[in-house]
C-alpha cells in the first residue's frame, strides 16, 4: 500500500473569530504574513521529514481562507519536487474547471514533473462549492469545461511534433507547444476525485486513479460503481491500484497523546459547518433539483457516512470513537491504526493508496514530526508489507463479502 | 410544464385574464410563452423576465392585460435541467429576436425588469423595428462605477432567501418563503438561479461593450425605478435613463427592485399610460 501524508497547511490562529464564515470572506486583515512565514517553512520541513521517513506526499490548494495556506498545488509541488528526493508528488488536487488558461496548468506541471524527474501524479478535481465564489469562471456548466480543461492538458502533454492549435466550447489557442514536456511517458498518472456513483463510472472508463475524501465506510459503494464499469467496458478486474481513500490520522503512544492530537483532527472537521450558506449551494454546482433542496431547507444535503455496521453519523457531531468507527479516522497506537487501515482496505475491497491527513488545525510541529516518525517507524513497514499481500487479502475480503 | 402557474394564476379576475401557454418552434426547439388578452387589443405589450422568472408577477400582468395583450417568454434555459446553449445574453437577445419574426409582433412595447431589461437592451441594439417603446424596471446590464465600486448586489453571494430580503422594501409582505414554496416553484428557481449563472456570472450582470450601444435605440423609453431599491441604488437608473436618447426616468415610491411585484398594479398604469401618450404625440405627428 502507498502512503501520502497531507496537511491542508492551515492558519489555526484566524479560526477563533466569532461569526465568521472561514471561506471566502474572512478579511486577510487577520492575516499575519510573519506568522503566515513561519507555518509555510515548518509544513515544508514536515514534507521533507516525511519524505525522508517513506511517506509520499498531497498537496491541495483552496482559496480566500485560514484553512489551508496552500493556494496553488502547483506551487507548492514545485518546492516539495525540489526538497523532497525519494516521495511521490501528488496534486489533489489541481482544480482545472476553475482555470482560465490549462496550457499553463500543463507547462506548470510537465516542469514539476521534469524537475522532480518523474515523481509527479496529477490529480483533477472539481473543488469544493465554495471555491466556485473565489474563481473567475461560473460553476453552471463546470462538468464540460472541466473535461474539454482535461482534454487540453494531456493533449499539450503528448503533442511532441510542434504547435498545434486548439478550438474548443471553452478555450482557444494558437501554438500550444509546452516546454518542458513531462518526464513521464505518456503523461504523469492521473487521479480524479470523486463522491458519486456517476462520476465514479466515468473515471472508470478512463481507467485513471479514483480518490475520494472523508466518506468512511461508505465509500465502498462507489468503489464498487468504479469496479462494475471496469468489467462491464475494459473486462477484468480493476486493480487496488486504481482506489484511493483520504482519512485523518493521529497515531500515539499513549491514549492521552492520541486524543490530544485527534482534537485538531475534529477542529477541522469542523470549520466545513464555518461557511457561509450562498457559497455552499453555488448555482450549477449541483443538479437543479439537489440545488432546489438546498434552497427549500436552508442548507445543503449532508454528506452521508455511517459506521460499518451501518449506523448513520454526523461527522460534525460524532463522538471520537464513532469518528474511528466509520472510518473517516485512523487513530490510536501505532497497532491500533495498522489494524483499522487494513481493516478498512478490506472493506472496500483493496484499495492500494492510503492518504493521511495527519497534520491538521493547531496540531504542531513538536507533535507533527513526532506523528510522522511514528507513523513511519511502526505502521508504514508493515503496511509495505501487507502492499505485497495485499492482492491476496483483497481476494479473501471478496470472498468474505 | 410550466411550473410557476400557481403562483401565476392566483387571482385571475376575469376569463379573459386567464394566461394561455403557448410555444412556438424556433431552431428546431420549441420556445413557451404565455399570452394574456386579445391579439386585436390597442398595445402589444411584451414582458422580458427578471432572474426570478413570472414568479410573482402573475397580477401585474393580469393588470397589464387590461390594456392590450401580453406575451410573456418563458426563457427555456429557465426550464432545463442541463446548462443550456443560452451561454451569453446575445443568445438571449437573438432567440427573442427570432420569436418576434416568428409571431410577427408589431409596434409593441417591450419591458424588461432587472436580467429582463438588460435582455431587452441586447435585443433592441440590434433591432428595435418591432417595437414603439421601451420601459424598463430596475434593469442591469450597463457598467457606470469605476472597476472597484459594486454597483448590482451580488446575488451569487446571497442564498435565495438572503436575496429575497434584499430585493423588496417590504421582504415581510413580499419575500418568498421558500420552506414553504411549491416543490416545483422551488426547482424553477433552482434552474433560473444556474441559467444566470451562465451568462451573468462574469462580467457580473453586464456587458461592458453596451453602453456605448445603447444610442441605437431610438424608440421612446421609461426607466422606472423603485425609490427603495437595495440590489441597485436609484441613481443608477437615472444614469441608465440619460445613457438612452430621450428616454424618461420615474422614480416608484415605497417600492424595492421589483416594481412589477412590489407596485404591479402602479406600475402596469405607469406603463399603459406611457403606451397611450406615446401613441398619441406619434398620432399628432402624423
Amino acid at each position: 500500500m502507498r502512503v501520502f501524508y497531507f496537511s491542508e497547511q492551515p492558519y489555526p490562529a484566524a479560526w477563533d473569530l466569532p461569526d465568521q464564515s472561514l471561506r471566502i470572506t474572512l478579511p486577510n486583515g487577520h492575516c499575519d504574513p510573519h506568522v503566515a512565514a513561519d507555518l509555510y517553512e515548518r509544513y515544508y520541513d514536515e514534507w521533507a521529514l516525511a519524505d525522508a521517513c517513506g511517506f509520499n506526499l498531497m498537496v491541495n490548494e483552496h482559496h480566500s481562507t485560514p484553512t489551508c495556506l496552500s493556494v496553488s498545488a502547483n506551487v507548492g509541488l514545485a518546492i516539495a519536487a525540489r526538497i523532497t528526493r525519494k516521495a511521490k508528488i501528488l496534486a489533489l488536487g489541481v482544480p482545472i474547471a476553475n482555470r482560465p488558461d490549462p496550457v499553463r496548468v500543463a507547462e506548470e506541471l510537465a516542469m514539476i514533473d521534469v524537475i522532480s524527474r518523474g515523481r509527479l501524479e496529477i490529480g483533477f478535481v472539481r473543488g469544493v462549492p465554495y471555491e466556485a465564489a473565489a474563481a473567475a469562471l461560473s460553476p453552471a456548466g463546470m462538468s464540460e469545461r472541466f473535461w474539454e480543461a482535461h482534454d487540453l492538458i494531456l493533449e499539450a502533454m503528448q503533442g511532441h511534433n510542434g504547435p498545434f492549435d486548439f478550438n474548443g466550447n471553452f478555450f482557444h489557442y494558437r501554438n500550444v507547444n509546452i516546454w518542458p514536456r513531462p518526464s513521464q511517458a505518456p503523461f504523469p498518472p492521473i487521479w480524479i476525485t470523486s463522491s458519486s456513483a456517476g462520476s465514479m463510472r466515468t473515471i472508470a472508463r478512463k481507467k485513471y486513479v479514483a480518490a475520494t475524501f472523508l466518506g468512511g465506510y461508505a465509500t465502498r459503494a462507489l468503489f464498487d460503481a468504479y469496479r462494475e464499469e471496469w468489467r462491464k467496458v475494459h473486462g477484468g478486474e480493476a486493480s487496488a491500484d486504481r482506489f484511493a481513500y483520504m482519512g485523518m490520522c493521529a497515531i500515539g503512544r499513549s491514549d492521552a497523546e492520541v486524543r490530544r492530537r485527534a482534537e485538531s483532527l475534529m477542529a477541522t472537521l469542523k470549520t466545513n459547518l464555518r461557511v457561509a450558506p450562498a457559497f455552499q449551494n453555488p448555482p450549477g454546482y449541483v443538479t437543479p433539483a439537489d440545488s432546489a433542496r438546498a434552497i427549500k431547507t436552508g442548507r445543503g444535503a449532508p454528506r452521508p457516512l455511517a459506521t460499518r455496521s451501518g449506523r448513520p453519523v454526523n461527522p460534525y457531531e460524532a463522538s471520537f470513537e464513532d469518528l474511528v468507527e466509520s472510518g473517516l479516522f485512523f487513530a490510536g497506537t501505532p497497532d491500533q491504526v495498522y489494524e483499522q487501515i487494513i481493516a478498512f482496505d478490506a472493506a472496500m475491497g483493496g484499495m492500494d493508496n492510503l492518504l493521511v491527513m495527519i497534520q491538521a488545525g493547531a496540531l504542531s510541529h513538536e507533535e507533527t514530526s513526532q506523528s510522522i516518525r511514528l507513523f513511519a517507524d511502526e505502521v508504514l513497514p508493515r503496511l509495505n508489507e501487507y502492499r505485497r499481500t495485499g492482492e491476496a487479502g483483497a481476494q479473501l475480503s471478496k470472498r468474505a463479502s | 410544464m410550466l411550473s410557476s402557474e400557481q403562483r401565476l394564476n392566483t387571482a385571475p379576475t376575469s376569463e379573459a385574464d386567464v394566461a394561455v401557454s403557448r410555444s412556438v418552434r424556433i431552431q428546431g426547439d420549441d420556445l413557451c410563452y404565455l399570452e394574456y388578452g386579445s391579439a386585436g387589443a390597442r398595445h402589444t405589450f411584451v414582458f422580458l423576465a427578471p432572474e426570478r422568472g413570472l414568479l410573482d408577477a402573475g397580477p401585474f400582468l393580469h393588470a397589464l392585460a387590461r390594456c392590450g395583450r401580453v406575451i410573456a417568454p418563458i426563457y427555456p434555459s429557465f426550464q432545463s435541467d442541463e446548462p443550456s446553449l443560452l451561454r451569453s445574453v446575445d443568445d438571449y437577445a437573438y432567440l427573442l429576436l427570432d420569436l418576434f419574426d416568428e409571431l410577427a409582433i408589431k409596434d409593441a412595447v417591450l419591458i424588461g425588469s432587472s436580467v429582463g431589461g438588460w435582455i431587452a437592451l441586447e435585443t433592441l441594439v440590434r433591432n428595435s423595428a418591432r417595437f414603439a417603446q421601451l420601459v424598463l424596471m430596475g434593469a442591469l446590464g450597463v457598467r457606470f462605477g469605476g472597476t472597484k465600486t459594486r454597483e448590482i448586489a451580488d446575488i451569487f453571494t446571497l442564498t435565495p432567501s438572503e436575496t429575497e430580503e434584499l430585493v423588496f422594501r417590504d421582504p415581510r409582505s413580499w419575500a418568498v418563503d421558500f420552506s414553504r414554496l411549491d416543490d416545483a416553484d422551488v426547482l424553477a428557481t433552482a434552474r433560473a438561479r444556474q441559467a444566470v449563472a451562465q451568462f451573468a456570472w462574469l462580467p457580473y450582470m453586464h456587458n461592458p461593450e453596451l453602453r456605448r450601444r445603447l444610442h441605437r435605440i431610438r424608440i421612446p423609453t421609461l426607466v422606472l425605478w423603485g425609490e427603495n431599491d437595495r440590489m441597485i441604488d436609484v441613481s443608477y437608473g437615472e444614469r441608465l435613463a440619460q445613457s438612452i436618447p430621450g428616454a424618461r426616468f420615474q422614480a416608484i415610491s415605497e417600492c424595492g427592485h421589483f416594481p412589477h411585484i412590489e407596485r404591479a398594479e402602479e406600475a402596469a398604469q405607469a406603463i399603459a399610460r406611457f403606451a397611450a401618450d406615446a401613441k398619441e404625440q406619434e398620432g399628432a405627428i402624423a
